[in-house]
């Protein structure tokens, strides 16, 4: 009894950790109706500021008020500004892209201008860390376990009655619900948005500063891993109630703690469960608790007048302009061809391999994000099931990579009907974080096992031989990719035009009216979900035989997310988007591993700050761009007196001309009457207080 | 296309349905039939329960107790689809067309799942585009419903009025046996009811196809409907010729506000 008294009570101050982020993200949530994904890496800004402050002779006081006060809301406010206000109408979906861009920019960002060097001991801003101010049944309290616990409680109890009580808080949740309607009942939504960010951004800052010291060194790993105990913590209370998230964060606090304490030391299991063992409880909470089974975000009344996203740039294009496009593509894709198989330098056909094995995985992005509206955070995990699988076939049954692949991807497959099973019934946000959940236990479990990818030395892939002919060189590799990468494109292509595209179609248009005419839904989405795992395990096999030797922490789930930040920003609903995505993503990894290691993060800076644009660009910067030269081209062909193609390009599709905004176009409340609507598109979803 | 069963069974028999939410008891022991080729309006005041009782037919929500049964065969533990796929096809009062779809899409796809005609080998093997016998056979049902002209123009940039005739149109395009209407006129204009009552007294020709319709409009009920059921607090009050159940005294003291 003592012992598991001893065992469970340092949980309780790490519970309040979990809680204090759970919190944050439950307050985000109802207050600006953004799943923040970013919450922790805000905190670990502002803690890294008040660090630096500190060591630069400042006061803590003046610190704290720098790094809290005055850093943190401003970035509140920035993000708000620059970003979030755009989002208030859109999806659960529009919502986390930039969330996710974000988690990847602030701590990078922050790394390059504060520099990379370590941080030890972290000072901390109220009571002394170590001294241990009285006893609690045996158990010595000290300064951090002191005031995390009590700081905690105080502000949930805080921010749940600012919720609850105030005229504030019951206008943050009303422009949550729908921001338009608010606005019609004189609430002014693009303030009390904004106001919801600043808050929310200050407490992100209290968090990161009171948490700092909990941990020996000062690392953004340790913010954005709590994430997901976090997120756990919010589950308990359905990311709604604040005081069960606080009991939930201290039950996995106290859980996690037990188990570390009772499972034996030195096993790889006992490493990867405590670490896990949040997104288990995370998992099986989305599965259990009946408000995640809601197939539908709550419906805004107003939505029917949101324009729809722009529509992609190759539907406009005059005949003369798309064969062009056509004869230039393929000719770009021949010299590439042709380039990489002749003159082009080994490493840089290493390098384009790579480019080309991600193309693949991307476009396992493409056909479940871009054309059947799911999210998933766990697509490098599949893509690690492939590597693996053909990596221990050909090591311990001598079975072709080629082979090891395609099994490779079934068993990928496999492992997504299993995950898309229980998950199938959430819808946006829960569906997301569950599969998030997946990629960490995966990740954290199975593939540092020692038949799977053992641990951080991994696994060495082979390249794989036809017959006689070796496909060892990075030449000969690439004719196989290529091939792969050809026949995946094509059958994504036809799964597009055919009656799977169609119907991914109805359902993302209309989920009721899809099963209204006899769309087996959850078929559908079985049917993607496997298909897409399938397709990134394939991918993920590739990847694996071209580097020869792959650990689990090329398949983490911090990949994922930026497999989805990169597709999203470089255009997450054509084909040629995930190839592009691919090269680039291959092409500038390659190129940025050549600066000083200070900049290691940039590229996951660049693609962070990239998706923070497709708020405003869900088609992607490369069909922006497209679309851009094609409009300028129209303009000034028109000036020239050339109208008839001008006229077929504006002709027929409406709706890529109201293109550049999900929200309002300037955030001003509907009284500015340019957010308003034409009238017809705003009485198809308005027409609701008839019936019984 | 679904086939009849011969025999008595009714097309739709709704059996003692009792649904509550929470402590509103929003239907109790309803019991409705509904026989091949008539069409039943469904009236009653705001909160009668008309919805609940639709939403139990079709399945989106399940009734606590009692029975649904279609031709025969009882479907209460069916989803959706499955009973759209035996037949059942609906409209919606509040639009749920596929946003982002042009009509001419809306038709085909609704067409090719009434068909069974596509999956993903088949796309695969690259036989997923349409083909022209089904391109031919959505043009004649959009120009049937007089969409011809918006046939490619997106959902969102629809009018009501279009927007409900390719919700009748996708209905009509499965060759339901039972059409469920929810208040099909509300938003429309005098022509576009016109049309819509047209449509349906078309449908209604074929002497196969039943249909369900809820409707606030009394005007148009009495057009259309065959028979008339009256709800009042989840109860039936009345069910018969609609003539008999207008002039009804209980009917016109909770619904038509006279006596």
């Amino acid at each position: 009894m003592s012992q598991l008294v001893a065992f469970a009570l340092p949980g309780v101050p790490l519970g309040c950790v979990f809680a204090l982020m759970g919190a944050g993200l439950v307050l985000t949530y109802r207050a600006s109706g953004v799943f923040n994904l970013a919450f922790g890496a805000q905190a670990y800004v502002s803690a890294l500021v008040f660090y630096v402050s500190v060591n630069h002779g400042w006061p803590k006081w003046a610190a704290a008020i720098l790094a809290i006060v005055v850093l943190s809301p401003a970035l509140g406010l920035l993000l708000d500004r620059i970003i979030f206000r755009y989002t208030r109408n859109a999806s659960q979906f529009v919502k986390l892209v930039p969330a996710l861009g974000l988690l990847i920019v602030l701590p990078s960002a922050a790394q390059m201008i504060f520099g990379d060097s370590t941080r030890l001991s972290p000072p901390a801003l109220l009571l002394d860390t170590s001294k241990v101010y009285f006893h609690f049944v045996g158990f010595a309290v000290n300064g951090n376990e002191l005031s995390t616990t009590v700081i905690t409680i105080l502000a949930v109890a805080f921010l749940w009655s600012m919720l609850k009580f105030t005229k504030l808080g019951l206008e943050m949740r009303a422009v949550v619900e729908s921001p338009r309607l608010a606005q019609l009942h004189g609430v002014r939504s693009d303030l009390i948005g904004a106001v919801a960010w600043v808050l929310s951004s200050l407490f992100a800052g209290l968090a990161g500063v009171l948490l700092a010291p909990l941990y020996a060194q000062l690392s953004s790993l340790n913010f954005t891993d709590l994430l997901v105990a976090a997120i756990a913590a919010g589950a308990f209370g359905s990311f709604v109630s604040l005081p069960l998230t606080l009991i939930g964060g201290v039950f996995l606090g106290v859980a996690q703690e037990l188990i570390s304490g009772y499972l034996p030391t030195g096993s790889t299991i006992a490493a990867g469960v405590p670490s896990a063992f949040p997104f288990i409880v995370l998992l099986v909470l989305l599965i259990a608790l009946p408000r995640f089974r809601v197939k539908h975000e709550v419906s805004d009344p107003m939505q029917g007048c949101e324009p729809p996203p722009p529509c992609l740039d190759a539907p406009r294009r005059p005949t003369a302009v798309f064969v062009g496009s056509r004869i230039f593509a393929a000719a770009l894709a021949i010299s590439f061809a042709v380039s990489v198989l002749t003159w082009m330098p080994s490493n840089w056909v290493f390098t384009l391999g790579l480019g080309v094995a991600y193309s693949v995985i991307f476009l396992s992005i493409v056909l479940l994000t871009g054309m059947s509206g799911q999210v998933s955070l766990a697509q490098a995990t599949f893509a690690g099931i492939g590597a693996f699988t053909a990596g221990q076939l050909a090591i311990h049954l001598g079975i072709s990579v080629m082979a090891g692949a395609l099994i490779g991807g079934l068993i990928a497959a496999g492992a997504g009907i299993l995950l898309a099973l229980p998950t199938l019934r959430l819808g946006g946000i829960a569906l997301a974080l569950g599969t998030l959940g997946f990629a960490l236990v995966v990740s954290d479990i199975f593939f540092p096992l020692s038949w799977v990818g053992n641990g951080g030395s991994g696994i060495s892939v082979p390249r794989p031989a036809i017959g006689a002919i070796s496909l060892a060189g990075n030449r000969s590799f690439m004719i196989l990719a290529l091939i792969v990468l050809v026949v995946a494109s094509v059958a994504v292509a036809l799964i597009r035009s055919g009656t799977v595209g169609r119907e991914l179609a109805a359902v993302r248009g209309s989920e009721v009216g899809a099963e209204s005419i006899g769309i087996n839904t959850r078929r559908l989405r079985i049917l993607t979900i496997a298909l897409a795992a399938g397709l990134a395990g394939i991918g993920g096999a590739i990847y694996g035989s071209l580097e020869g030797s792959i650990s689990s922490n090329d398949f983490n789930y911090e990949m994922s997310l930026i497999f989805v930040v990169v597709v999203a920003t470089v255009g997450v609903r054509t084909i040629s988007g995930a190839i592009e995505a691919g090269l680039a993503y291959a092409v500038l990894s390659q190129l940025i591993s050549t600066l000083p290691s200070r900049y290691a993060s940039l590229l996951a800076f660049l693609f962070g700050l990239a998706a923070l644009t497709y708020v405003r660009h869900p088609e992607g910067v490369v069909d922006y761009v497209k679309r851009s030269i094609l409009n300028l081209s129209e303009t000034v062909l028109t000036y020239f007196g050339y109208h008839s193609i001008g006229l077929r390009l504006t002709s027929g599709y409406v709706t890529c001309d109201v293109g550049d905004g999900n929200g309002l176009p300037d955030g001003s409340v509907a009284a500015g009457g340019d957010g308003l609507p034409d009238e017809d598109r705003l009485e198809t979803k308005r027409d609701v207080d008839g019936g019984a | 296309m679904a086939h009849m069963t011969p025999g008595t069974a009714r097309l739709l028999q709704v059996v003692n349905l009792s649904k509550r939410f929470g402590g509103l008891e929003v239907l109790s022991n309803v019991s409705i039939a509904v026989e091949r080729g008539e069409v039943l309006g469904i009236i009653g005041p705001n909160g009668a329960g008309k919805t609940t009782l639709f939403n139990c037919i079709l399945g989106v929500i399940s009734a606590d107790t009692g029975a649904v049964m279609l031709e025969g065969k009882r479907i209460d533990s069916l989803p959706v689809w499955k009973r759209a796929d035996m037949g059942m096809a609906r409209t919606f009062q509040r639009l749920e067309l596929f946003s982002g779809m042009t009509p001419r899409e809306h038709l085909l796809v609704a067409d090719r799942v009434h068909r069974h005609s596509g999956g993903i080998l088949k796309d695969l093997r690259g036989h997923g585009v349409p083909a022209r016998e089904e391109l031919d056979r959505v043009s004649d049902v959009l120009a049937l419903f007089d969409l011809a002209e918006v046939a490619d123009t997106p959902a969102e940039a629809l009018s009501l009025g279009h927007g409900r005739l390719v919700e009748l149109a996708r209905a009509f395009i499965l060759e339901p046996v039972l059409l469920m209407l929810d208040e099909p006129s509300s938003g429309l204009d005098a022509s576009e009811t016109e049309l819509v009552i047209t449509m349906l007294e078309r449908l209604q020709g074929n002497g196969r196809t039943a249909a369900v319709i809820v409707e606030h409009d009394l005007q148009m009920v009495k057009r259309v409907a065959s028979r008339l059921a009256v709800l009042n607090s989840g109860e039936l009050i009345a069910d018969g010729d609609v003539d008999t159940v207008l002039a009804d005294s209980q009917v016109r003291q909770v619904y038509l506000g006279s006596t």
